[in-house]
């Protein structure tokens, strides 16, 4: 009977050893139907909003291109709806999905004109080909609910917030964007801090400003966005200890209050006449020429333009004209039109003050046909006037510049220092037919 | 009994409270994907997964791409012209000849959409990646336009890629003839054949510059090009495969007959010498040290002369209309024995005759060396005949061109 016993209590010791004492699953469920709640969570929240949801996007790693609104709804058949400020007008229609891939994973993973206008290679809003503007379209979601979803670019790492868009009206709520966009929009702002005024450069959506703090050089770039209530920055920036979160709109104004301390303030700082004039390009005509330049222009029109059989359609001063530029390169100088044959001649100028420019003729910048004009055409007589002589070559000339409207002008004139009857009257306007107006 | 009886009862019992938990019955693989399908992955569960299990991403998954790279998604609507035509240009011309289990064996397993092109940091552009016979990625996609098929872009950029790939798996299941290595051993150009221009390669028996690169790429490049291209993209190829040999001033270098050591001169269908002409074509006659023509003469030497209906020598006239007499070499009227000047008759004169440009044939040769081996390949191991396929690819080709394949609905 012993042995028996023995052998019972030998069988249950082994059961018993066998059979670990159930423990409690530290979750509830598994990983994958975890993760499958999750994901069904994530999409109930990004479903939900009524109005879609406002994207407060900023494409490239250092943000170097700024933030842009996307108004995206996403529907439960995997489609989503897209407007942004690419294309404005138009809602885009494409796919998303929500899956499981280290965290949760927002891609809007069929092609979206408006949406992957920041990432596609072929560079389509600029940027290098290749590379474009370097935008993400794969989300970690780093939360989720009703009222804020936070994502993390998977290339840029950049955080993303999505709020619930606040009206249905899509495209009113982007031309009132671009409406703050334009009362706020300058080249150049005075930041006003402690005193001082740092100067701040505009390009894309960023701000960048250098200054001088105890000896040290800083240089500081903010990247915004552009919401309803003004410049919103990607995340705060401080100057001289004070931090800025970006500058609210006040609507007809020039002086921004940062949105967080009023006694910053972002002041538009207005171009120079003398920086209005070398950044624009300007029309001519023989009557807009002086005492000084009138004969010139008249011994063309009369002895060369005859015998040329063409019509002079415009003659333009200043800047490249855009569309020219993008066929033979930047330039400076004259552009004009004669016969439907365009030609440029170049000129070097230096600012010499707010309202004073110094300049000469520069063959060297001549394009085009232009050096066909000044060897065949006495061309070159049209530009004695602004700072050239009568055997095409260079002569520097100082003007004063004055304006009609020193903000907004539409003519200038200029008046030689040395020559009180060299007088040029520039506009902003086309002038057709130059040599009869 | 009884404790024979208990013990067996406490082991059942043991047992009993010792079950273990059951296993999941589904895979955590499955999981982690609720996204809604589409009309279009309705389709494709239709016609690529079931007939062929393949799967047809047309959606970006970022882990199945390059992440090195900057990338756009593919377009819904334009992946959808493309699974059409890739099902109808080349999963069922493969299956029209040899039956779908054929295909269904040896096709890769994924075909990965990316709308964007994929640039190199050299600036060029990748046309399309595979991954050991299982994956092919197909760039681009974007750039297709559903209105307006242009077969000669859809090829460059997909069904040529798609045929080489899936040549790479049927010689890498069956062992191609390594004779055929031997054609251009020397001239394989390992990477540096992106240096190599596509004319280049072809006057080197490499049907473009890629194929220069190694001997497989060689091979189903070759299987890939005669697939896709048209019987008279084909001769076309073949004819930029034959060179003009010239000299060192770039002029043309003439046949010479072994016999004569003269130039060998290109005969009509009768065995008449073929008169060279001029860019207006007006035959050339040939001059001498003078300037003079060179008149024909017959077997005794003398003149042949032209002559009317009757048999008459035809005198011959300035502009005016007048005669022209013979003359000496004085420039003297000649006069015949009645005191009559003598006219010029009309003589045949000489023309120049065109010669036998030489030609280098040695690309030409080898490509049509390697086209034949391949065939054979392919008939041998495969029971493919690569012509029969040709033309069916061509058939379905003109089918698309023509507008017949409706590339925007899903049925």
């Amino acid at each position: 009977m012993k042995k028996i016993y023995f052998l019972i209590a030998m069988v249950t010791a082994v059961m018993m050893a066998s059979c670990t004492i159930e423990q409690d699953d530290f979750f509830s469920d598994s990983s994958a139907n975890r993760a499958d709640a999750a994901i069904a969570a994530d999409v109930q929240v990004l479903t939900s909003a009524a109005n879609g949801w406002l994207m407060q996007y900023f494409p490239d790693s250092q943000q170097s291109y700024g933030g842009y609104n996307v108004i995206a709804r996403f529907k439960t058949d995997g489609k989503v709806e897209i407007m942004g400020e690419v294309y404005g007008d138009t809602i885009y229609t494409s796919l998303y999905s929500v899956t499981q891939s280290a965290g949760i994973v927002l891609t809007f993973d069929s092609f979206n004109p408006e949406f992957h206008a920041f990432s596609d290679p072929s560079a389509p809003i600029g940027g290098s080909e290749g590379t474009g503007w370097d935008g993400d379209f794969d989300f970690s979601i780093l939360k989720a609910t009703a009222e804020e979803v936070v994502l993390k670019g998977k290339k840029t790492g950049n955080k993303i917030v999505m709020t619930p868009m606040p009206t249905s009206d899509w495209e009113a709520y982007l031309s009132g964007i671009w409406d703050v966009e334009e009362g706020m929009n300058a080249k150049k702002y005075g930041i006003h801090i402690g005193g001082e005024e740092i100067i701040a450069q505009k390009s894309n959506r960023t701000l960048n400003m250098s200054y001088e703090e105890d000896g040290e050089e800083y240089e500081v770039t903010a990247s915004y966005i552009i919401t309803p209530q003004g410049y919103k920055f990607y995340e705060p920036i401080t100057i001289k200890g004070q931090t800025i979160d970006g500058f609210n709109y006040v609507e007809g104004a020039d002086v921004f209050p940062a949105s967080n301390n009023a006694n910053i303030t972002l002041n538009v700082i207005y171009p120079s006449v003398a920086e209005i004039f070398v950044e624009n390009y300007w029309f001519v005509s023989l009557s807009s020429m002086g005492e000084f330049a009138a004969p010139y222009w008249n011994a063309v029109k009369q002895q060369i333009m005859p015998s040329l059989g063409e019509q002079l359609q415009y003659f333009a001063f200043g800047a490249a004209i855009p569309s020219w530029a993008a066929s033979f390169g930047n330039y400076w100088g004259a552009s004009f039109n004669s016969g439907g044959y365009a030609g440029v001649l170049g000129f070097s100028y230096q600012i010499k003050s707010d309202d004073e420019i110094m300049m000469g003729y520069n063959a060297k910048g001549n394009k085009s046909n232009g050096d066909w004009y000044v060897n065949n055409a006495y061309f070159h007589y049209f530009i004695v006037p602004f700072g050239c002589t009568t055997s095409a070559a260079q002569k520097v000339r100082v003007f004063k510049i004055t304006a009609d409207n020193p903000k907004e002008p539409s003519i200038l004139t200029l008046t030689d220092e040395d020559e009180p009857t060299n007088v040029i009257t520039l506009y902003a306007n086309y002038i057709s037919d130059p040599l009869n107006k | 009994m009884k404790i024979k009886y208990f013990i067996l009862s406490v082991a059942a019992l043991m047992l009993a409270a010792c079950s273990e938990d059951a296993l999941d019955s589904t895979s955590i693989f499955d999981k982690g994907s609720q996204t809604p399908k589409t009309e279009f992955d309705t389709w494709l569960q239709k016609n690529y997964v079931e007939p062929y299990n393949i799967d047809f991403k047309y959606r970006f998954e970022y882990k199945e791409s390059d992440v090195s790279k900057n990338l756009a998604p593919a377009d819904y609507d334009k992946s959808i012209a493309l699974a059409k035509l890739t099902k109808y240009l080349w999963l069922e011309s493969y299956e029209e000849l040899m039956g779908r289990d054929f295909i269904r064996t040896y096709a890769p397993k994924v075909l990965n959409l990316i709308g964007s092109v994929a640039y190199n940091s050299n600036g060029g552009v990748v046309l399309g990646t595979a991954e050991g016979g299982m994956k092919i990625v197909l760039y681009n996609v974007n750039s297709i336009d559903p209105d307006n098929i242009d077969m000669e872009f859809l090829n460059y950029w997909f069904f040529n890629t798609m045929h080489h790939e899936f040549a790479h798996i049927l010689h890498q299941t069956k062992n191609y003839p390594t004779d055929f290595n031997e054609i251009s051993k020397a001239d394989y150009q390992s990477s540096s054949w992106v240096n190599l221009s596509d004319e280049e390669a072809l006057a080197m028996g490499f049907v473009n510059n890629y194929a220069s690169s190694e001997t497989q790429e060689d091979f189903v490049q070759t299987i890939a090009f005669y697939i896709t291209m048209s019987d008279e993209a084909w001769a076309d190829l073949l004819d930029q495969s034959i060179v003009m040999v010239t000299d060192e001033n770039g002029d043309p270098v003439y046949e010479i007959d072994p016999k004569t050591g003269e130039p060998v001169i290109v005969t009509d269908a009768k065995g008449n010498p073929v008169p060279a002409r001029d860019s207006n074509g007006r035959i050339i006659y040939q001059r001498d040290a003078n300037g003079n023509y060179v008149w024909a003469t017959d077997e005794n030497g003398n003149y042949i002369f032209m002559t009317d209906e009757e048999g008459n020598r035809i005198p011959m006239t300035d502009n005016e209309g007048n005669i022209i007499y013979q003359t000496t070499d004085e420039g003297e009227i000649v006069y015949d024995k009645d005191g009559n000047p003598v006219p010029e008759y009309w003589k045949y004169p000489v023309p120049v005759y065109e010669k036998e440009i030489m030609y280098d044939y040695t690309g030409y040769n080898k490509i049509l060396q390697k086209l034949a081996m391949v065939k054979d390949y392919l008939k041998g191991s495969w029971g493919i005949n690569l012509e029969e396929l040709h033309k069916i690819v061509q058939r379905r080709q003109q089918e698309v061109a023509e507008g017949k394949l409706d590339l925007k609905s899903l049925n």
